[in-house]
């Protein structure tokens, strides 16, 4: 047994027991953006209806408010109501939670986001491939000793334990129902070399190492306000939201209303700081009218405004935006340009 | 010496000389990006630069639309164009969105350019891959050793297919790529197969196929974007006042919406890059939408030349004062 093999193994014990198949949804968080776990693209806040008595106003589940009369949502989906087990949880992924654990539960606390982040059962693991498109380890991230998650499988201390409460009681019911669970989950091993071992990665094994870096750009930043990077990426960029989406830190949201004749509804969708309209007001004043100011606030937010507030990096290295972007732009671009990375052939800068 | 290699060679020299004489400014081509598998746009004003500069069956995104607004717009500039990329030139020369007169164009014959989405459906994860092109063959190998080879044609962009023009026309000069020894038999009715399969399928078939990929859509607007012909002053779905596009995601109707209306607005304009397929990160199928209603146009009114109408930069803002909506 690998230790990736933890979905198989749970899978295997759901479906022998209903009680826990009725209870957990197994969710992949390898192959999913785990922030859409606790914070889906569109989430409805509350439905409106016109009628004779005047404009009538329903909460819909979210947990906030009991919606027993039943005149609001009729959306009771199943799925929704199981907790959900997201297996497969990378380093990255999970580090990218602590962001918006900082935004969404710091006060005032955001419920709807509360309410599923508790909810929910984050399973993760050492990641053992660097693929060709991370470089979590030039933004600090240790990528075989994940942090956070529930229940933690971890290469350096060596197979699977519970890490908070809600993981070690998980763990145990699993067990409780099914023994011999016990000994596979105890036996799932290292499956091959990581590249750690065959020495194609070097890693800081120190978390102190994240924060220094988060100083050290932040620095760095403070003095580059009027460099010509800007102008190059924004020459580049197209300006759609492809690096915001699919990035598992990224949390920005409009709130919208919409509505057809008599009846509508308000809810928060994903938005994205690269789209032209993002921080238009009302009236129609728009701070950040050009795309430039538009990657750079999404460059400094992530590497200077964030490690202002809390010492932490709002990018974790996962490379999804560097996949996506039609035009390759990524955060390796500012490292790089920052003397961060070394690669001269590779860098855009004309000046 | 490896055929790409040769043509990377002819490009540099010729964009030196250009800078060098002084006779541009700036050039826009491609250069290496931090994923083997795509070259990203580049902008280079020095003459030692140009060891930067690199073209091959990776060179996607359109370069053309670059010129149309930022600081490109009233330079001298050089510019790299595979076919397509000329065809959307010519769009906008004709739209008057570009001032001819301080623009180098510099063709380069083009065998069509992979796609990243195609890949995938051949592998779990394609940028792990690098590949190595050999003639119709192309071998990908991974780090840790695995090797699949493919025909080039399987994973070449849908749109390169149906190409009909991939070395530009009307250029100031053209470099002969030495790669392109025809490997790409290009479809001459400019139909796509897929359009062929999809016309027989019945109306529910189609339904339930667009509905389901549609309901993939994250609305990242990349199709937009990254597409050459999309480039309205102020798009119809960024207007927020009355908004006529929902953020929403859940409803399905608003996803068809957005296609349908965005299939209208560029199908007749389209140059068929495929940019806009290959941008997707979902692997959404819209573009056959457009692939349709050109199909249809040739067919109910007779091929078409151009574009069936144009957009002019003092064509009044529909949607303010004094325009109609
Ligand atoms: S994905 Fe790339 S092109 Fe799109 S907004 Fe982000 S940086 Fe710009
Ligand atoms: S900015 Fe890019 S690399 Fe960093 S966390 Fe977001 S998607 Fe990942
Ligand atoms: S459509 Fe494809 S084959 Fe034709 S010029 Fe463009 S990239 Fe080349
Ligand atoms: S619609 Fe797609 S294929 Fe047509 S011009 Fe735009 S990006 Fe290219
Ligand atoms: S690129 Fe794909 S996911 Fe993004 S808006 Fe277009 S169709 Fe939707």
């Amino acid at each position: 047994m690998k230790l990736t093999d933890i979905k198989k193994v749970l899978e295997e014990a759901f479906e022998k027991n209903e009680k826990l198949e009725e209870k957990y949804n197994i969710c992949d968080g390898e192959k999913e953006n785990i922030k859409s776990f606790f914070f889906p693209q569109t989430e409805k806040y509350l439905e409106f209806k016109r009628t004779d008595k005047g404009t009538e106003f329903f909460p819909v589940n979210n947990g906030l408010v009991n919606d027993s009369d039943g005149t609001g949502s009729d959306e009771t989906d199943g799925a929704k109501e199981k907790i959900n087990v997201v297996v497969r949880a990378k380093p990255c992924s999970v580090e990218a939670l602590e962001v918006f654990d900082y935004v969404f539960l710091s006060e005032p606390v955001d419920p709807l986001y509360k309410e599923k982040r508790e909810k929910t059962i984050i399973i993760s693991s050492s990641c053992r491939e660097l693929k060709n498109s991370c470089f979590c380890t030039s933004v600090g991230i240790d990528p075989y000793k994940p942090v956070g998650g529930d229940v933690r499988i971890d290469d350096s201390t060596g197979g699977v334990v519970g890490v908070t409460p809600k993981g070690k009681d998980f763990l145990e019911e699993i067990f409780e129902a099914d023994e011999s669970k016990k000994s596979e989950i105890q036996k799932l091993e290292v499956d091959q070399e990581s590249d750690l071992e065959k020495g194609n990665v070097k890693t800081s094994t120190e978390r102190e190492a994240e924060k220094d870096l988060a100083n050290r750009l932040k620095d760095k930043l403070d003095n580059m306000q009027d460099s010509k990077l800007w102008d190059e990426l924004s020459l580049r960029c197209l300006g759609c939201g492809v690096c915001t989406y699919y990035c598992p830190s990224c949390h920005c949201f409009d709130v919208c209303d919409y509505y057809k004749k008599d009846t509508g509804s308000r809810y928060r969708a994903w938005d994205s700081c690269m789209f032209s309209e993002f921080t238009s007001m009302a009236g129609g004043h728009n701070p950040r009218p050009t795309k430039k100011d538009r990657i750079k606030n999404r460059f400094y937010h992530k590497f200077n405004y964030l490690p202002k507030l809390y010492e932490k990096l709002g990018c974790v290295g996962c490379g999804k935006c560097l996949v996506h972007c039609p035009v390759g732009i990524s955060p390796l671009t500012l490292l790089r340009e920052m003397g961060e990375i070394e690669d001269e052939d590779k860098s855009i800068s004309t000046s | 010496m490896p055929k790409t290699q040769l043509t990377k060679d002819k490009l540099q020299q010729k964009v030196k000389e250009l800078l060098e004489s002084e006779k541009i400014e700036a050039f826009v081509g491609y250069g290496e990006g931090d994923l083997s598998l795509k070259k990203i746009p580049l902008v280079i004003t020095r003459p030692e630069d140009v060891s930067k500069l690199t073209f091959d069956q990776t060179s996607t995104p359109l370069l053309s639309r670059y010129l149309l607004d930022g600081e490109l717009k009233d330079k001298k500039v050089g510019i790299l164009l595979k076919g397509c990329d000329k065809r959307a030139l010519d769009l906008f020369e004709k739209e008057n969105r570009i001032n001819k007169e301080n623009i180098y164009t510099l063709g380069i014959s083009c065998n069509g350019v992979i796609s990243i989405n195609k890949m995938s459906e051949y592998l779990n994860d394609p940028t792990e891959y690098e590949l190595n092109f050999d003639g119709e063959k192309v071998k990908a190998s991974s780090k840790t050793g695995e090797e699949v080879e493919f025909d080039y044609q399987d994973i070449l962009s849908p749109h390169c297919h149906i190409c009909q023009s991939p070395t530009p026309e009307d250029v100031d000069d053209l470099i002969e790529n030495e790669a392109s020894e025809a490997l790409v038999p290009i479809k001459e009715d400019g139909i796509m197969d897929s359009i062929i399969e999809l016309e027989k399928a019945s109306k529910e078939e189609k339904y339930q196929y667009f509905i389901e990929s549609l309901n993939r859509c994250r609305r990242c607007f990349a199709c937009r974007e990254a597409c050459p012909v999309c480039n309205c002053p102020k798009c119809l779905f960024d207007i927020e006042n009355p908004r006529f596009l929902d953020k929403s995601t859940e409803e399905s109707a608003q996803h068809q919406y957005y296609h349908i209306l965005r299939a209208f607005h560029v199908a007749d304009r389209c140059v068929g890059c495929g940019e806009c397929e290959r941008a997707c990160p979902e692997e959404i199928p819209f573009y056959l939408l457009h692939e349709k209603i050109k199909k249809d146009i040739d067919e109910m009114f007779g091929e078409k030349e151009d574009a069936l109408s144009y957009a002019y930069p003092d064509d009044v803002e529909p949607f303010e004062e004094g325009g109609e909506a």
